[in-house]
């Protein structure tokens, strides 16, 4: 058992610094794109309005002008002053922005992906050759109603569903309507859905499902569990799914972005947007370090479940 | 300032003759039904080419009350800026069509590129072209487009510039390019990695076939081709949706800096927003979603048949079947 926790923790390690090198690359990369983007624009048009903290006011003025002292400062954890607020520090400014596009997008990625994930199986399973002759009746029929439905949904917009919902919806909370409009409205739900769907079908088509048939174990049922033949190929299914949540994710996050404008949330897209008018350079670097930092961490936490799920992957370092 | 329309009405012209052919090659119903969702985008540069006058004097400010309610003469009413809603309509829906051959352009051209070069031998190409595909994966889109579109709005406002519509939709065009490469590179990328692992080449490799022969022939031109034409519909769903969205934010809450620029779909549902929330004048909102679903649910039918789809899958459980009993 020793050799096999040694090599677990290894390959543990080496998709961490993998995550961690990819995210100090583009932070490096991104902010420093940026900061010459704005370093164009004249800075007689950034100076801050006359106030008591001076101080600290001369120290975003500071950054503006180096990016290696913003990066060192960043190293130290300091994300800078930032002018627009009168020189209070960005740090605990953007925690409360941070934190509500953080779980907004935890919970689309999450929502979205679990959506997928069921209606592909469940679709699959109705449809699947295999499948008991009780539900080949009617379910397929209605397997493929939902699919398409979703399909209707996701070609709307996700502020144009966020605007509907609010309309519409007086009695439920902001944030759910905001996390439904995020969910449809990103096409991440159908992605996954028609991938599930297509890898399940090949998978209930290889030889190792007929031989588990042959063996006695029970064909499909309403859902995968572990007495019945779906689990093997769901299992499979989801080891080749992973990869696609995590390239999604970008694309929720700007769903998010877009959503939190509709229900006018205080997130990043809102310090994005101050700092992008007021020519607030570390405000706006600020932002773009935070919502590098959320995609990967949604992406590490997607490779982690990956790694749990996929023996495979324990020996390739 | 309406200018250049007519290149773009080539664009879209020629596009739809793309699709059709490609349509009629596939023999694909519903690829044929998304053709004709497609058309109020493809051919609204010409309709505006043609109607430049009118159109540009119908969607002045105030030239009519605000929310005028549809009558004869105005088929579609005024908006909440007392335009006319069917000019509006017509003249976003040739600007988004504009900007989104723009950015398609790019697109195919730097992920061809990119996709490519991250094929080539030397590692300093190759691991450049992924650092590009990884960079532009890794940042949500919204954040290129807003500080790209911030920072052009605001040296324009600075240097008191007016940067005209062809310049507007050109520097659109290119950054919706450039934030939609890794679509098409990655799939360059993989098609070709296959094609290149495959025994043919080689063969063609012993038999003194050039390199630029085996990509141009082989690769390009019989794998490639095709792909290109079903992603051209992808990007332009997602150009479509991407700058919607970028406008509709801007023009909420980027102040005065976000009304500058060219009249979009999502700009103008954003200036038709009260409308929406209060339900009020649904005349003024309606046209441009439903724009935006047709353009968009067109593009989706020219992708991908869903009907076809299930005939297939249909035919694969038939064939699964029968060798099951065989």
């Amino acid at each position: 058992m020793r050799p096999d926790k040694r090599k677990t923790a290894i390959s543990l390690v080496a998709v961490m610094l993998k995550a961690g090198f990819r995210t100090v690359i583009l932070i490096l990369l991104l902010t420093y794109l940026v900061f010459l983007a704005m370093s164009i624009l004249p800075k007689d048009s950034t100076l801050p309005p006359e106030n008591g903290r001076m101080q600290n006011v001369r120290r975003a003025l500071i950054d503006h002008q180096d990016y290696r002292l913003w990066l060192k400062n960043l190293i130290h954890g300091d994300l800078g002053y930032s002018h627009y607020y009168f020189g209070a520090p960005i740090r605990k400014h953007l925690f409360l922005n941070l934190s509500v596009t953080a779980g907004l997008s935890i919970f689309g990625v999450c929502c979205s992906s679990l959506a997928g994930i069921l209606l592909g199986v469940v679709s699959s399973i109705f449809d699947s050759p295999i499948s008991t002759k009780r539900n080949r009746r009617f379910l397929p029929f209605l397997s493929m109603t939902i699919r398409y439905l979703i399909y209707a949904l996701n070609v709307i917009p996700s502020y144009i569903l966020g605007i509907a919902l609010l309309v519409f919806s007086h009695f439920l909370s902001l944030p759910f309507l905001a996390i439904t409009a995020i969910c449809l409205g990103s096409g991440v739900i159908m992605d996954i859905a028609q991938l599930t769907y297509r890898n399940m079908l090949d998978h209930f088509a290889k030889s190792y499902v007929l031989n588990a048939l042959a063996m006695g174990l029970q064909p499909t049922g309403g859902l995968p569990n572990p007495q019945k033949v779906s689990w093997y190929a769901f299992r499979s299914t989801i080891i080749s799914i992973l990869p696609l949540i995590g390239s999604k994710v970008p694309f929720v996050v700007g769903n998010v972005i877009v959503v939190e404008v509709v229900f006018e949330f205080r997130g990043l897209s809102d310090a994005l947007l101050t700092g992008l008018i007021h020519l607030d350079i570390p405000l706006v670097l600020a932002v773009m370090v935070c919502s590098v930092l959320i995609v990967q961490l949604i992406a590490l936490g997607n490779e982690l479940i990956e790694f749990i799920i996929n023996p495979e992957k324990l020996f390739v370092v | 300032m309406i200018e250049s329309y007519w290149i773009y009405a080539i664009g879209g012209i020629g596009i739809l003759l793309i699709f059709f052919i490609w349509s009629l090659h596939r023999r694909n119903n519903a690829a044929f039904v998304g053709i004709f969702l497609l058309l109020p985008l493809l051919s609204s540069p010409l309709w505006v080419h043609i109607h430049q006058e009118s159109v540009h004097m119908q969607t002045k400010m105030h030239s009519l009350p605000r929310f005028l309610q549809p009558d004869e003469a105005r088929v579609l009413g005024a908006d909440a800026r007392g335009r006319d809603v069917l000019a509006t309509t017509t003249l976003a829906l040739a600007n988004t069509f504009s900007f989104s051959v723009v950015a398609m352009g790019f697109s195919i051209f730097a992920g061809m590129l990119l996709g490519f070069l991250s094929l080539h031998r030397k590692k300093i190409l190759s691991g450049s072209s992924e650092l590009i595909f990884q960079f532009i994966e890794s940042v949500p889109f919204v954040f290129f487009l807003m500080i790209a579109m911030g920072v052009y709005r605001q040296y324009e406002l600075v240097h008191r510039l007016q940067f005209t519509t062809d310049q507007d939709m050109l520097f659109l065009g290119i950054v919706l390019g450039f934030v939609s490469t890794p679509l098409f590179g990655r799939m360059v990328q993989q098609n070709a990695r296959r094609e290149l692992d495959r025994s043919y080449v080689a063969a063609l490799h012993g038999c003194g076939v050039s390199v630029f022969q085996i990509f141009w022939r082989n690769i390009i031109r019989n794998n490639l081709l095709h792909r290109v034409i079903v992603q051209i519909s992808v990007l332009l769903n997602i150009i479509i949706l991407m700058s919607t969205a970028v406008d509709y934010m801007f023009e909420i809450g980027f102040g005065e800096y976000g009304r500058a620029g060219v009249l979009t779909l999502g700009r103008l549902l954003a200036q038709n927003r009260e409308a929406l929330v209060f339900g009020k004048a649904s005349w003024a909102v309606l046209p441009p979603t439903f724009a935006i679903l047709i353009s968009v649910l067109g593009g989706c039918l020219v992708m991908e048949d869903p009907l076809m789809k299930v005939r297939r899958h249909a035919d694969r459980r038939a064939s699964g079947d029968a060798t099951h009993k065989g």
